[in-house]
């Protein structure tokens, strides 16, 4: 179901208004499981199977990695959870681009075979309630954690059905511990929380869906060489139109949270502001970032091995932190390019010391996000061909056509100019911080236009970007 | 966060609303309900229950426009199925219908030339309209359903939910309204405005709106038809290729309707009314003994073309492309009443 329709607002006045009338906490709490998997099953009931599946297997793995001494069966049980997981990562997710890419290599030995087109759907979010549920035993194995008291409790942290599809990607201790006793928002939280979920809607619906994504579409879906402008306008479109779609989400997320008294982590904070990359995966997707850190990173050796280790470890993160994204090559330049930018940010750092202040950090962070830009044009592109025609054209290597119309380029620019200047104001503040020094009836026309603009928009409710991934 | 910002958010959103709605009110939109994929979906999906004697309507804007259900129904005491859509070439529709359901009753296609003969893939804007109504219909959630269930009762309700959700027409969101209102020098090729001339209800039967009445207004729909067909020398494809595609789309059609005919159905085709400059560009580039004819022949079916039946010929459409409403109640009954006489239905 998704967060921009009709039937979710629906959907979400039932489930509140369940979860607070007077039943027991662990009916409740039985409620939201089963509103989670309703949540997911409306899209595609068969494959509630594949969360029942994590579910059983992780809980299980879970207790007896606690429990169990005997080092090789603890190993043994690790396994079991990933290969689990991965496994139906690998399948759903890479089956199709395995396949291709090990039809292209026969072929290129000389090796003649055909492979029929696999026909194989993609079970939404499946990236996400992976890592998510990997995790908690990976955390077990490593003693980092107690398993969760109930299965209930367990259950419900796999599916939470508001951050299920798309994230924040939660911790166990994050989350586990607030089933435990009964919660309830505050009036404050609750209300506080609908506005996050405004916000969310605001962010998805207005700003990425009615004011950038054309400008996305025309230019990188118009299958010829661009014009530069039209190339840049793409591309910082897009630049617009991902950041409002995914904190969109996120934001819509938080607030559904809250609303039933849970808090979920930040996942974005400001990352067009950020100087540098490895601020900016500080800032952006941030429990992605911090999940790939802290299973990936760390245990490859982090920075601990020495500067070449350290230069190999930060690439191999990133080019798989590419691949979790999607299951193409572009996927994997768009991190590679991101490993190089954070190599090259190291080196810089070991070399020269530069004292960040206000003149000079708005500076470097325009150059990050320009970076940043670079980027986007393979995460966006449909192929390769297409990301080097459209760079092709930014570098001013090329002229083509103009695709983008004069409003589209004055919405983007101004839009994304705008963009910009607010997260360089927010760097180091957060929404609620800027709320509460607001005056109230301003904070409220602002909440007005939103919740107007949403009610008058009629985009026919398109997906978030990131539910595919 | 206190109650006093939320009541006063939520009591100006509701203030603005209420000025929204009755603004677009007092301009003269209608209720009624959005002519999207998900009420498409609704009705393709109702002919799986259909008998031998039941009809489902097929073809573009014209069929949908000129054909009635009321009116067909009281004459034929069965209320056809409106699976026409506008801009849309029905081929893909009728060849879903043969290839992907069960329904083994009446078709009747509505022939629009230029869009029937558009090549059937999936690169031609025709075509490519027609398959994602039906690849929604075949790949829909459960969540789209609860979603076009819950709208309902809303869309019955307000005015400013009337409009298409496409965005090349669609009058009433935010995204239309500033390329409508904010006029900037032309930096790409764009079309004219594309104002809507229609609503319709629950059953996609559709009611003409404005162009009927006002000449200014339909003389609106009409730049757009000229805009439409102002197709330079160049961009049009060499004769040889044309005639392949021509031969192409009746051997199709054949081939789906002897299979249809194969397990008890059939197909009426009927060719509705045009006028200057359409039915002058259709008479040339697509003469009937050429296109229409030769579909009707090859097939063996009905086919009812509006120029050979004087109750068929004797209207103007206003915008040179779709009756007035008063014309289509009058057009359907005496065609449907010819097709009772014939055994066509």
């Amino acid at each position: 179901m998704l967060f921009n329709s009709l039937g979710f607002i629906v959907f979400l006045v039932v489930v509140l208004a369940l979860y607070y009338s007077p039943i027991k906490w662990t009916n409740k709490k039985r409620i939201l499981l089963l509103a989670s998997y309703l949540f997911y099953a409306m899209w595609n009931p068969p494959l509630i199977l594949l969360l029942w599946i994590s579910t059983v297997v992780d809980w299980t793995a879970g207790n007896k990695l606690y429990t169990e001494t005997n080092e090789r069966k603890r190993k043994m049980w690790l396994y079991l959870s990933i290969i689990v997981n991965l496994g139906f990562l690998a399948f759903f997710k890479y089956g199709g681009f395995l396949l291709e890419n090990f039809t292209m290599l026969l072929n290129a030995v000389g090796v003649e075979y055909e492979a029929a087109a696999p026909d194989i759907l993609l079970p939404m979010g499946i990236s996400f309630y992976t890592f998510q549920t990997m995790s908690y035993t990976i955390d077990m194995y490593y003693r980092r954690n107690k398993p969760a008291k109930t299965f209930l409790d367990f259950a419900l942290f796999v599916t939470f059905f508001p951050q299920l599809v798309a994230g924040p990607i939660v911790r166990a201790p994050e989350l586990i511990p607030q089933f435990y006793a009964p919660k309830r928002a505050t009036t404050k939280q609750f209300f506080w929380g609908f506005f996050l979920l405004t916000l969310g809607l605001f962010e998805k619906v207005i700003m990425a869906d009615v004011l950038l994504s054309q400008t996305a579409d025309n230019a990188f879906g118009a299958g010829k060489v661009l014009h530069s402008l039209d190339a840049w306008a793409g591309t910082l479109a897009f630049s617009g139109q991902i950041f409002f779609d995914f904190a969109g989400y996120s934001t819509c997320a938080i607030g559904i949270a809250l609303m039933l008294g849970i808090i979920l982590p930040d996942n974005f904070k400001y990352p067009y502001a950020a100087i540098g990359f490895s601020d900016l995966w500080r800032r952006w997707h941030i429990t992605l970032s911090s999940w790939l850190r802290d299973y990936l990173y760390i245990p490859l050796g982090g920075n601990r091995k020495g500067p070449t280790r350290t230069y190999i470890n930060l690439a191999l993160t990133m080019l798989l932190g590419g691949l979790w994204h999607g299951s193409a090559w572009t996927f994997v330049i768009w991190g590679g390019l991101h490993g190089f930018y954070l190599m090259v940010e190291r080196f810089l750092k070991m070399h020269i010391t530069l004292k960040i202040n206000a003149w000079n950090g708005i500076v470097l962070a325009f150059l990050t996000y320009t970076c940043v830009n670079f980027t986007w044009v393979f995460f966006r592109a449909e192929d390769f061909g297409t990301a080097m025609d459209i760079l092709g054209s930014m570098f001013f290597m090329q002229s083509g056509e103009k695709v983008v119309s004069s409003l589209d380029l004055w919405i983007t620019f101004l839009v994304i100019g705008l963009l910009f200047i607010v997260h360089w104001l927010m760097r180091n503040t957060s929404v609620k911080a800027v709320s509460e020094k607001t005056p109230w009836w301003l904070l409220s026309i602002v909440w007005a236009v939103m919740l107007f603009l949403l009610l008058i928009a009629q985009t026919p409710g398109e997906q978030f970007i990131y539910f595919q991934f | 966060m206190n109650k006093k910002t939320v009541f006063l958010a939520l009591g100006l959103t509701l203030v603005t609303l209420i000025f929204w709605e009755l603004h677009w009110r007092s301009e003269g939109y209608p209720i009624a309900p959005e002519d999207d994929k998900h009420l498409y979906a609704e009705h393709r999906a109702s002919i799986e229950n259909l008998g031998k004697d039941d009809v489902v309507l097929l073809g573009s804007s014209r069929v949908l426009f000129d054909f009635q259900l009321d009116e067909f129904e009281s004459v034929t005491g069965r209320r056809p199925v409106m699976l026409a859509a506008a801009g849309t070439n029905p081929i893909a529709a009728l060849k879903d219908i043969v290839e992907n359901s069960s329904y083994s009753g009446k078709i009747i296609l509505g022939i629009t030339p230029p869009l029937y003969f558009s090549p059937p893939t999936m690169d031609q804007f025709f075509f490519r309209r027609a398959q994602k109504l039906l690849d929604h219909y075949h790949s829909r959630t459960w969540a789209d359903r609860w979603t076009h269930t819950v709208k309902k009762p809303l869309q019955n309700t307000f005015a400013f939910l009337c409009a298409s959700p496409e965005t090349f027409y669609n009058e009433l969101d935010p995204r239309t309204l500033l390329e409508w209102k904010i006029q900037l020098p032309a930096r790409v090729p764009g079309e004219p405005p594309f104002p809507m001339f229609q609503y319709l209800d629950w059953d996609r039967n559709i009611t003409m709106w404005r162009a009927d009445t006002d000449p200014e207004y339909a003389k609106m729909v009409t730049e757009v038809w000229k805009d439409a067909v102002n197709v330079p020398p160049e961009a049009l494809p060499p004769p040889e290729v044309i005639e392949e595609g021509r031969k192409g789309t009746i051997a199709m059609t054949v081939g789906l309707v002897k299979a249809f005919e194969e397990r008890g159905g059939q197909v009426i085709f009927v060719r509705c009314p045009s006028s200057d400059l359409f039915l002058d560009i259709e008479s040339k580039a697509f003469p009937r003994d050429m296109y229409f004819d030769q579909l009707v022949e090859q097939t063996g079916s009905f086919g009812y073309h509006f120029q050979d039946y004087s109750f068929m010929n004797k209207y103007t459409p206003p915008e040179w492309s779709h009756l007035n409403t008063p014309d289509a109640k009058q057009f359907t009954l005496d065609v449907a009443a010819q097709m009772l006489k014939d055994g066509a239905l």
